[in-house]
């Protein structure tokens, strides 16, 4: 849980106190632009940086207080992939088993087979490619049986098989394993496909949050296609439940009305002998509401 | 010892185990130990300079030797602390159920370690190599015995362990500096610029008593003006004090300065 957290650094406001709360086994999903404060949330929750106020508490413990309790229960994957480059893929993974204090040799034998590194598992780090790395980052912070795994990027770098892999697992992981997962992406897909709830960021503000169902629900409309645009406007905006009309082009109108349904919309416009010519009832998609709330534009 | 420090000395050993330097640093300074005695070897059998016993020419030989011993102890004790922090690894350290205190503890003891490994090697191969060329004798002026084999040996010893202590405390002081800097490159720049200070401090008599380097000098230029029979400006008690607490205050006020610098920082990268 992360209360009222804020983080500046000198005059720069990199957080100006969130709250988040990840009370279930669940996909969480945190979206924001670059420099939205993302990372360094996560960096917050690992006690890799002290807060300017607030607190983050895991499995209810104060990352601040307490940071070794904390870890114990934690697993991370950072954006960039971390290893230590003369050792091999297995033995960068025994190194953090010894920091766990445990031998935990069948563990990582699994977890190399889970990421499919076990071909490789005995070449140095230094000759792995990206992708590589970031598949034995996500075995390294999944090596102590964590409750809260924190996945920066994870699927950054991954060819289009390793990233269909991750997706497939990370839903096991907090489904069948009882794992919270806490990931940062900037794959709308990818967040609207594997996430049970969203968390949208920008400029160190918590913007939205809810399902993605409800995320892309919020803002419902009908898209009206007929032959004169400027009368048909004109005959809604006299119609209850019309709650605002936008012209999007001269044979096109955005008519948000919701509960309306969009038959009593044709009934009203061919009764007055527009020719409707489609009707499409429509919702933001999650890269919409992103781009709305973020005020970034499509083409940027 | 803290359950936790040795979880981060076990991580650290098997680090240690696959590094090529952990091989290539022992042999050249094995190879330069010996080239240094039989250099010494050569000059004492023409009388250029000491005595031909085995007690002197080791002694001449450690006194160069820890000259790059203490070069090694800078150099690889700023990459096994700065480097985590280039690499990045620092991160992943830091996320794992040890607390910061004892990854720093496990890392400077490591280095301690390591370091005492490579110096007792090398002082070890040239002791041998003394015995070998010249036998460890009584030290005689014409027919009066001035130091008998025995103590001389003790003294040969202490020397060693003093210069292993001040050496601890050196890797301290280097460790607190790396743990500031997060580059390699800059870490040893800075304990360099430290080495400088201090030799120009040394300068000063009145402030030579209290200097790391004069600590890390003292017993093998004791056991050296020992070995050649030559007046001791201090007894070997004063030697012992000095040293052990000297070097014991650096290497304690180097660790806690350290720590704090540990738990304070900020991993912003």
């Amino acid at each position: 849980m992360v209360d009222k957290l804020r983080k500046e650094f000198g005059r720069i406001v990199a957080l100006q106190g969130i709250d988040i709360v990840l009370d279930k086994p669940a996909v969480y999903g945190f979206l924001g632009p670059n420099g939205a404060g993302k990372t360094t949330t996560f960096k917050l929750v690992c006690a890799l940086l002290r807060p300017t106020a607030g607190r983050v508490l895991v499995n209810g413990i104060d990352v601040q207080q307490n940071p070794r309790a904390a870890m114990a229960g934690l697993g991370v994957q950072f954006d960039v992939p971390v290893f230590y480059p003369y050792l091999s893929g297995r033995e960068n993974l025994q190194v953090v088993a010894r920091w766990l204090g445990e031998n935990r040799r069948e563990k990582i034998e699994d977890l190399l087979s889970l990421v499919s590194l076990v071909d490789v598992a005995e070449r140095r780090v230094v000759g792995y490619s990206w992708g590589m790395k970031q598949r034995l980052g996500l075995a390294a912070a999944l090596l102590s049986d964590p409750r809260l795994v924190l996945l920066d990027e994870p699927t950054g770098g991954l060819d289009p098989g390793g990233i269909a892999d991750v997706r497939r697992l990370l839903p096991r992981l907090a489904h069948e394993q009882g794992r919270t997962v806490f990931l940062s992406s900037h794959r709308m897909e990818e967040v609207e496909q594997v996430c049970d709830q969203v968390t949208i960021i920008h400029q160190g503000v918590i913007m939205a949050s809810g399902t993605p169902a409800e995320l892309a629900s919020r803002d419902t409309w009908i898209e009206v296609h007929c032959a004169d645009a400027p009368a048909a406007a004109g005959i809604l905006e006299k119609m209850d439940g019309i709650k605002k009309i936008e012209r999007t082009g001269t044979k096109r109108l955005r008519v948000y009305a919701p509960g309306l349904a969009s038959s009593r919309i044709n009934q009203t416009l061919v009764g007055a002998d527009i020719v409707v010519e489609q009707l499409i009832e429509r919702h933001e998609s999650l890269e919409e509401v992103f781009f709305r709330l973020t005020g970034m534009r499509t083409d940027e | 010892m803290n359950n936790d420090v040795a979880k981060v000395i076990s991580a650290e050993w098997l680090k240690l185990k696959r590094r090529r330097t952990t091989i290539v640093v022992p042999v050249l300074l094995g190879l330069f130990a010996v080239v240094t005695f039989f250099g010494l070897d050569f000059a004492v059998r023409r009388q250029v300079i000491g005595l031909p016993n085995g007690f002197n020419v080791a002694a001449a030989t450690i006194s160069l030797l820890i000259n790059v011993v203490v070069l090694v102890a800078v150099v690889a004790t700023c990459f096994h602390i700065s480097r985590e922090f280039a690499l990045g690894t620092i991160k992943s350290a830091w996320v794992r159920p040890i607390t910061r205190n004892a990854w720093y503890s496990g890392k400077i003891l490591s280095a301690c370690g390591a370091i005492a490994l490579l110096f007792l090697f090398t002082a070890g191969i040239v002791v041998l190599l003394a015995a070998l060329r010249f036998g460890f004798a009584d030290l005689m002026e014409k027919d009066y015995l001035v130091h008998p084999a025995e103590s001389l040996g003790w003294r040969m010893v202490l020397t060693v362990g003093l210069t292993l202590w001040s050496l601890w405390a050196l890797i301290a002081v280097v460790a607190m500096l790396a743990g500031l800097i997060n580059h390699p490159g800059g870490a040893i720049a800075a304990a360099l610029g430290l080495g400088l200070l201090l030799t120009v401090l040394a300068i000063f008599p009145a402030l030579r008593p209290y200097l790391l380097s004069t600590y890390l000098s003292l017993p093998i230029d004791q056991m050296s003006a020992m070995s050649k029979g030559l007046p001791l400006p201090l007894s070997w008690g004063q030697v012992i004090r000095h040293t052990l607490i000297g070097a014991g205050v650096w290497m304690i006020v180097a660790f806690i300065v350290g720590r704090q610098i540990i738990k304070r920082k900020q991993i912003t990268f």
